[in-house]
């Protein structure tokens, strides 16, 4: 998923069951698909790879589960699996180490989509595809590696999918950013040039960064994130005049910081 | 401004009707009127032209040419045109000739009463010895002493007068009869007379009125006046004549507004009454037809004789009722021909009357009427530097005091000499230059009036402008500065919903007090749309919007400008104001009001956002809500993300296909109740709808329109914001429980339905495990209940198993626990959330898979009622089945102990039940060697014989004490159906009774047959005697 291919099976709610089921103690792998796909109440007769690319992503890619022959074993910090927000915490912490990851390079693609994607009735779209292609140089990118992509970038909190007969990504990745800037050293009512925000968050959201350190353009991911952040308070942005630097948010007529910021108070992160 | 003198001038300044108004303020705010058209010779081939207000004073008035031509000159216009501030202008001009050898009488509006009128001429100094004019000024003072009730019924019973002696009338008789009637009716008398009514409207033309009505309204009878309805003509009905109620159902519309009678109906009766208003307001006033001629002609005849002419000035002849027709007879007596020798003075003559009366007379006087000059709508506005121009005299001249203007005035009100208010607090604000002087225009700008003068609804008239605009600004300024523009705050300013959606963000991220918040919105949203270009953008940090950032100092909105422009304000950076490039003379066309800024251009669109503005902004209700709010509803089921909110997609299901909306939306028109989780009007509301009406009607259901950006931000931010909500309502249920109640009732019916068909071979209840949910249906297809009670396969047979409740019933459990990938709902594939699963099997198997089924209530999503109603029908059956089935354990038992001839305190052990099938076994091997002739039973008996710990088993449950039993309890002991090998147990014994008897009467049959043959005796069977003999024989050998 992370680390190899992309699949749309091990969708974050499975493998985060797949991890609660081994954290209580060493398990058989037959009990533990038996327990999560029952043979009785699933269609007869088909082999069923669901189990197995679940555990995958737990064993191989995010190494929070280990299997000694049949045997599997948790093996991380249990406050990772406390709850869904914890797991989520862990993902964004490790997911996007490797850079040359086909799932770093499709999530760069997403978060700098921008608007530009909401003209697609759905995310599969031939266009986006392509784009995405152009951009990454995968050979080829598959309908199943942006649907299996989708679970992910809405559960680490890069925006919402709308899901109903079509389907959009919504770019706004507040979730993340909190993410991100408790893995970072912030000192709060500190006040840090754009600059200086960027490279010490830069770390762990490079991901939705990479363009705007070159460009001193925020995606609307990011920008929508950092309106969001200072309506709650989390952050607050600023414009100095005759600051050296300016970077530019994704222009939005209907908020209080239209496009140019040049300063970040960090105040904290408030969840909930 | 100075206050101090605005505040006590301000009344004076802009009363433009009182005849307070002196002429210095006059002539001092007068902007010239440009666009006046002259038409002479009305019944020739008109021939119009457009000319300045001071050619026509040179031409018409201060011509020596024709200063001998008697003239009639109509100045006409729609309401407030300004036809009466050009005839006071008129006035003012004729005044200030320097050689006044005319009199100049002008009728003011406000003093336009019959006898006011009269008085006015009787007060000119020129006719002061006029003879009768003791006479005349006791017409005046006439009724003087009369109490205000008692002439109003004087006025009314003169119309009955009027009416009773009308032979000539446009009535039938009856018609005129039945009216009569009607008017004599206290009731219609009560409704002719309330306040307002028509007869208080004829009562202040009579008499000197204080009344402040300086409208253009007509003394006369509305059509309103006369239509009836429902509620009148049946109270009528209770207590007039039937004359009266006749006529009052003639005046009663129809349900589609007609009326049953053409020739007599509301229309025809006011038109009706008005030709008799005339003579009605002259006879009370004590005027007889002709006195007010003979009055003016007299004046005219004091004049000549003193060589003086006379220019007649009325302002307002539409309100001068009761003489208006003896005044324009009077009017059109001209001085020379065939009446020369009544020695009159020339008349020139100007009557102000709006169009639509001028069209009443018209026609009779058209051949008299020497020049029409039109005033025409709005004439002021349509150019900008009038207008602007206008605006600044009038705020220059309130600030100057009485005396200054009067001196002014009387050194020839020179423009030269125009006197000029400084404002020494504010000196730099923008100003209008009018001849080299500057003149502010605090607290307006140029693009402000421009503005509101454009947001005037109606009547874009000079009265408007200083009734609307200028009176209550400066009015707001001198009383509440703190709070400037408030007296804006009901009328929208017309912002574009983006520069409104970032206001408001601006402001949520400034401290501004909570009840000040509202007012403070409003007042940026006034001054960015009024005051300023609509938009937010920023020129040189000194100004927003082209709103000079010292207006918002002025006005107390520093705040927010400091936070726009992301500087403080100091006051060496108010900058000078700049000519705001949208005023120029060379581009006359002011921007169309209705849309001050980039209008959307979707007409479903722009009507929902109207409507939508009109809910929150004026506390209407919404209308038309359902397809935005159904769209709203769309997306909040599409985009959370159900399953890592911990809710199953099987909860979404059933929300979302429920009758209920998951949203309603405050004031929604209808259907409020069948909303989830309620909206309520707010500014988050509003913007969530605006993008959804955006959603709807320009991006037709999807994100692709202009900004959508801005629209994503704010739906996600609201939607993290306010998901709980929803997820509280979907998921139902609480941190507590865990788990939906619908949910605890299918997996406990589940159970109960597995034990009650004998699906698990569990004997104790620790044995039910959360496998057992995760059957596979043929698992758990109904078994055969034979040996059960009747009530026990009812059960399974009607309730567990009817229409496929079974199956629907774990369906709910396994989706409900499926970890759905997307959003398929039924997918065939299941991927269990099994610790979820177990945590709640383990809290229902704690509370012993018990519910009260009594404390269930109704839920209004109705498929979380399918497995309660389930569930509820088991356990309402569940007693008596145990009954049932417990009673006939115990009868089995009975039975069995009967065929054993135990007591009941003995147990039947399984030896027992072998060594009685074993005699079983041995009876019927005899009856096979004797060949007798019955069914037999040996295998049977084998085959029972071989269960005989199993019916020890069953029997040891059915003598169970079971009182401290649960129900639960109670058939997991049945589920395995123990009855039913001991109900064959019980039928083989029975059987073996049965043969037992059969084997018992044949043999005495056929011993019986032998004794009667005389083969049988003593107990022997003869058949053998000789073969006894023998052996007999044989053994006593033996013993010897």
């Amino acid at each position: 998923m992370f680390d190899n291919n992309i699949k749309t099976e091990p969708i974050p709610e499975r493998v985060y069951e797949l991890c609660k089921i081994v954290l209580k103690g060493d398990v058989d792998d037959k009990i533990v698909k038996e327990k999560m796909e029952p043979k009785a109440i699933n269609p007869v007769g088909s082999t069923s790879y669901y189990y197995s690319s679940i555990r995958e992503v737990c064993v191989q890619e995010l190494k929070i589960i280990t299997k000694e022959g049949e045997v599997l074993s948790f093996v991380g910090d249990k406050k990772i699996l406390k709850d869904m927000d914890s797991f989520r915490q862990y993902c964004n912490s490790i997911v996007f180490r490797n850079k040359e990851t086909n799932f770093y390079k499709i999530a760069r693609c997403f978060l700098g989509s921008d608007d530009k994607w909401l003209k697609y009735k759905t995310l599969t779209d031939l266009n986006i595809r392509r784009e995405i292609q152009e951009k990454t140089h995968i050979a080829l990118v598959t309908d199943p590696m942006i649907l299996g992509m989708r679970f992910w970038i809405s559960f680490l909190g890069f925006g919402f999918i709308q899901e109903k007969g079509a389907m959009y990504y919504l770019p706004n990745m507040h979730i993340a950013l909190q993410d991100f800037c408790e893995f970072t050293e912030f000192e709060r009512n500190k006040e840090y040039t754009v600059s200086e925000f960027i490279s010490m968050i830069n770390n762990s959201a490079s991901v939705a960064l990479e363009d705007t350190k070159e460009t001193m353009r925020f995606n609307l991911a990011m920008s929508n994130a950092l309106r969001q952040m200072h309506d709650r308070k989390e952050i607050v942005l600023k414009k100095v005049l005759d600051s050296k630097e300016t970077w530019e948010l994704y222009q939005d007529e209907t908020h209080e910081f239209t496009d140019k910021i040049t300063h970040i108070i960090y105040k904290g992160v408030k969840r909930g | 401004m100075n206050r101090q003198i605005a505040s006590s001038r301000l009344k004076d300044v802009l009363n433009v009707d009182s005849i307070n108004s002196t002429q210095a303020d006059f002539l001092s705010t007068h902007v010239p009127f440009r666009k006046i058209t002259v038409i002479n010779d009305l019944t020739g081939t008109s021939t119009s032209e457009n000319i300045s207000e001071e050619q026509i004073f040179s031409e018409y008035f201060n011509n020596s040419n024709i200063y001998n031509r008697h003239q009639l000159i109509v100045v006409d216009g729609s309401s407030g045109s300004g036809k009466s501030h050009f005839i006071r202008w008129i006035s003012a001009k004729l005044n200030a000739q320097e050689e006044q050898k005319d009199v100049v009488i002008m009728i003011r509006r406000s003093d336009n009463t019959l006898k006011g009128t009269i008085r006015q001429f009787l007060d000119i100094e020129e006719v002061k010895n006029i003879k009768n004019k003791d006479v005349y000024e006791r017409l005046v003072r006439a009724n003087q002493n009369v109490s205000e009730q008692r002439f109003k019924y004087e006025i009314y019973h003169k119309f009955l007068v009027e009416i009773a002696d009308d032979e000539e009338s446009i009535f039938s008789s009856n018609d005129r009869k039945n009216f009569r009637e009607l008017l004599s009716s206290s009731e219609f008398e009560e409704r002719m007379l309330m306040a307002g009514g028509p007869i208080e409207r004829i009562y202040s033309k009579i008499v000197d009125s204080d009344s402040e009505n300086n409208e253009d309204t007509l003394a006369l009878f509305d059509i309103d006046d006369f239509t009836m309805d429902y509620d009148f003509n049946i109270k009528l009905k209770n207590n007039a004549s039937k004359k009266a109620v006749k006529m009052a159902n003639k005046l009663l519309p129809e349900t589609d507004g007609s009326y049953e009678d053409d020739e007599c109906n509301p229309e025809i009766v006011a038109s009706y009454m008005n030709s008799k208003v005339e003579q009605v307001v002259r006879s009370c006033a004590g005027i007889e037809p002709g006195d007010f001629q003979q009055i003016f002609k007299e004046i005219r005849q004091e004049l000549f004789r003193q060589g003086k002419n006379l220019f007649l000035l009325i302002e307002d002849i539409t309100s001068c009722t009761g003489i208006n027709q003896d005044l324009l007879n009077a009017l059109i007596v001209e001085h020379t021909g065939t009446n020369e020798a009544d020695h009159m003075c020339r008349l020139v003559s100007v009557i102000g009357t709006t169009t639509e009366y001028f069209k009443g007379f018209r026609d009779n006087y058209i051949d008299r009427i020497t020049t029409k000059i039109t005033i025409e709508d709005g004439s002021i506005g349509n150019n900008v530097d009038d207008l602007i121009q206008f605006v600044a005299k009038y705020l220059n001249i309130m600030s100057i005091s009485a005396a200054e203007i009067d001196n002014w005035y009387k050194d020839g009100a020179l423009e030269l000499e125009y006197p000029v208010h400084v404002d020494p607090d504010i000196s730099k604000w923008e100003s209008y230059n009018f001849n080299g002087k500057s003149l502010s225009l605090y607290p307006f700008t140029k693009r402000a009036i421009i503005n509101l003068y454009n947001g005037l609804e109606q009547h874009k008239t000079p009265r408007y402008i200083l009734r609307k605009i200028i009176e209550p600004a400066v009015d707001n300024i001198l009383q509440d500065k703190k709070y400037f523009p408030k007296f804006l705050k009901s009328k929208s300013a017309g912002l574009n919903f983006d520069v409104e959606a970032r206001i408001k963000s601006t402001l949520s991220n400034m401290q501004i007090n909570a009840e000040e918040k509202d007012d403070y919105r409003d007042r940026v949203f006034s001054v960015i749309g009024f005051w300023g270009d609509g938009t937010l953008s920023i020129k040189n940090n000194t100004s927003i919007g082209t709103v000079g950032v010292g207006i918002f100092k002025e006005f107390n909105l520093e705040k927010f400008a400091e936070k726009v422009l992301g500087v403080s304000i100091g006051d060496s950076d108010i900058p000078d104001p700049i000519d705001d490039p949208l005023i120029s003379l060379a581009d006359p066309p002011i921007i169309d009001p209705s849309i001050p800024n980039p209008p959307e251009t979707n007409k479903a669109f722009d009507d929902f956002a109207r409507i939508l503005s009109d809910w929150h902004y004026e506390g209407k209700n919404f209308t038309k809500a359902y397809p935005v709010r159904d769209e709203i509803c769309k997306f909040i089921f599409a985009s959370i993300a159900w399953q890592r909110e911990g809710v199953s997609l099987l909860s979404v299901q059933m929300v979302e296909t429920s009758s209920y909306n998951l949203i309603s939306i405050e004031r929604q028109d209808r259907a409020i109740d069948k909303g989830l989780v309620l909206l309520e009007d707010s500014d988050d509301t509003y913007q969530l709808l605006l993008v959804f009406g955006k959603w709807l009607h320009i991006g037709e259901k999807s994100w692709d329109f202009s900004n959508a950006a801005s629209s994503i931000r704010f739906v996600t931010s609201w939607l993290e914001k306010n998901k709980l909500k929803f997820i509280d309502v979907v998921k139902d249920y609480d941190e507590k429980t865990k788990y939906p109640e619908c949910v605890r009732c299918a997996i406990i019916a589940e159970i109960y339905r597995g034990i009650i068909n004998g699906d698990y071979q569990i004997s104790k209840f620790s044995d039910i495990k959360t496998e057992m949910l995760l059957k596979s249906q043929s698992e758990r297809i109904k078994k055969d209940g034979t040996g059960h009670s009747l009530e026990w396969i009812e059960l399974q047979d009607n309730i567990l198993y009817a229409n496929g409740k079974a199956e629907e019933n774990i369906e709910l459990v396994q989706k409900y626990y499926n970890l759905i990938q997307g959003n398929v709902k039924n997918a065939s594939r299941k991927i269990i959330n099994y610790t979820s699963l177990e945590s709640t099997f383990k809290e229902i198997k704690k509370d012993c898979f018990e519910t009260n089924i009594e404390e269930f209530k109704i839920d209004k999503i109705k498929d979380r009622n399918t497995s309660k109603d389930y569930l509820q029908k088991i356990m309402l059956r569940l007693e008596k089945v145990v009954k049932a089935e417990n009673k006939e354990g115990k009868e089995c038992y009975k039975e069995v102990l009967k065929y054993f001839g135990f007591s009941e305190d003995v147990d039947i052990e399984a030896e027992d039940i072998k060594d009685l099938l074993n005699e079983i076994i041995e009876f019927y091997k005899a009856a096979e060697i004797n060949g007798i002739n019955i069914a037999l039973r040996t295998k049977e008996s084998s085959n029972i014989k071989e269960k005989s710990n199993s019916i020890v088993k069953a029997l040891d449950i059915f003598k169970m004490d079971l009182s401290e039993k649960s129900l639960l309890e109670i058939i997991l002991l049945y589920s395995q159906n123990p009855m039913k090998i001991v109900k064959q147990f019980i039928k083989l014994l029975e059987a073996v009774n049965e043969d037992r008897e059969k084997v018992y009467l044949e043999m005495q049959k056929e011993k019986e047959a032998l004794t009667r043959s005389g083969n049988w005796s003593d107990e022997a069977d003869p058949r053998f005697e000789s073969e006894k003999a023998s052996f007999d024989e044989l053994l006593k050998l033996m013993e010897v």
